[in-house]
């Protein structure tokens, strides 16, 4: 399971005036952990004020908002949890989606779907056009059985989050109902 | 054969799902060529009658007569439709058949993770009777939808 937890620091500057900060921990269920940090000032955590911890019943519009607050740089970060710099690379050339909805997706899919595994970000290209066709988001081990149930589910999140049009541009593919082993 | 004015009624393709799914359940189809060339078909066929409905209606899009439409498209309005799992059995097994030699095979998958993945668990697509099997029951849940 992932989880997103925001902590906010603030501290008293000289002169009188306020700095405050936001951290976005998202933690994943091999409990390596990626820190962003809002600003681009590197700090450390003093006194937390408030801190939150987004369980696996959190809604996507939750995981959008909190990932609103994270930088370009964060979100790559993120993103590379979820596809490698080649599949990161082609999808920047390309943007089809914003990459904002895309981690957060990614992370609400993680959080609520972990038990079929990391979910995985794959571009798919037509063989003969070579024109990009939409973003596979792959649940290594999801079955057929599960497949059309979590297909609804997910994409009846994203209309609910406001993500309407991002349900034409992305599949969700359950890898083990695609795919035969091999006997 | 057909009016000029409608062409999806002439490339309504329930006859042509329906004379595979026979074939199928006969017991006809005995080799691989078959099995390709009418995963291949199915998927075709879907394409064609959605590009038809498309220009009936008024839309206009590439080529001389601007009767091409693109794949992209198409697949859009089928995941806005929820229906990933019909696209993703359909398009995947009509790209192993149209380009790849080998059976059972892996596509171009740009994820190395998901490569990974696959050969681990020896995931691969199989071109066989019960691909095709469900390939004909995607093809008439597309074709529900698209004729809606």
């Amino acid at each position: 399971m992932s989880s997103v937890s925001v902590f906010e620091y603030s501290e008293l500057r000289i002169g009188g005036e306020t700095a405050t900060y936001k951290m976005v921990v998202i933690s994943s269920r091999e409990m390596r952990a990626f820190k962003g940090v809002s600003t681009s000032i590197d700090t450390c955590l003093g006194n937390v004020f408030t801190s939150l911890e987004v369980s696996s019943l959190a809604t996507l519009k939750t995981f959008l908002d909190y990932i609103a607050s994270l930088s370009e740089g964060d979100l790559r970060n993120l993103l590379l949890r979820y596809a490698d710099e080649d599949t990161l690379s082609r999808f920047n050339e390309i943007k089809p989606v914003d990459i904002r909805d895309l981690v957060a997706l990614l992370l609400w899919i993680e959080s609520k779907y972990g038990t079929y595994g990391k979910p995985l970000l794959d571009l798919i290209f037509d063989p003969e056009t070579n024109e990009f066709q939409f973003l596979n988001i792959v649940l290594p081990e999801c079955d057929w059985d599960s497949w059309r149930k979590i297909v609804k589910e997910i994409k009846g999140e994203m209309k609910r989050s406001g993500l309407e049009e991002m349900t034409s541009k992305v599949s969700i593919v359950c890898l083990r109902g695609l795919l035969e082993p091999t006997l | 054969m057909s009016s000029r004015s409608s062409r999806a009624d002439a490339l309504r393709p329930d006859y042509f799902i329906n004379l595979v799914e026979k074939l199928v359940s006969s017991g006809k189809i005995r080799d691989e060529a078959c099995i390709r060339r009418f995963l291949s078909a199915l998927y075709f066929s879907l394409f064609n009658y959605w590009a038809a409905i498309k220009y009936d209606k008024g839309a206009r899009r590439k080529g001389p007569k601007q009767d091409r439409f693109d794949y992209r498209e198409f697949h859009e309005e089928l995941l806005r439709e929820e229906l990933d799992v019909e696209l993703n059995l359909l398009y995947t097994y009509r790209i192993a058949t149209d380009h790849y030699v080998l059976n059972p095979t892996i596509i171009q998958i740009y994820n190395k993770e998901i490569v990974r993945l696959m050969t681990r668990d020896r995931l691969e697509i199989h071109i066989g009777m019960n691909a095709l099997r469900k390939a004909v029951e995607a093809a008439k849940t597309i074709l529900k939808q698209i004729s809606t």
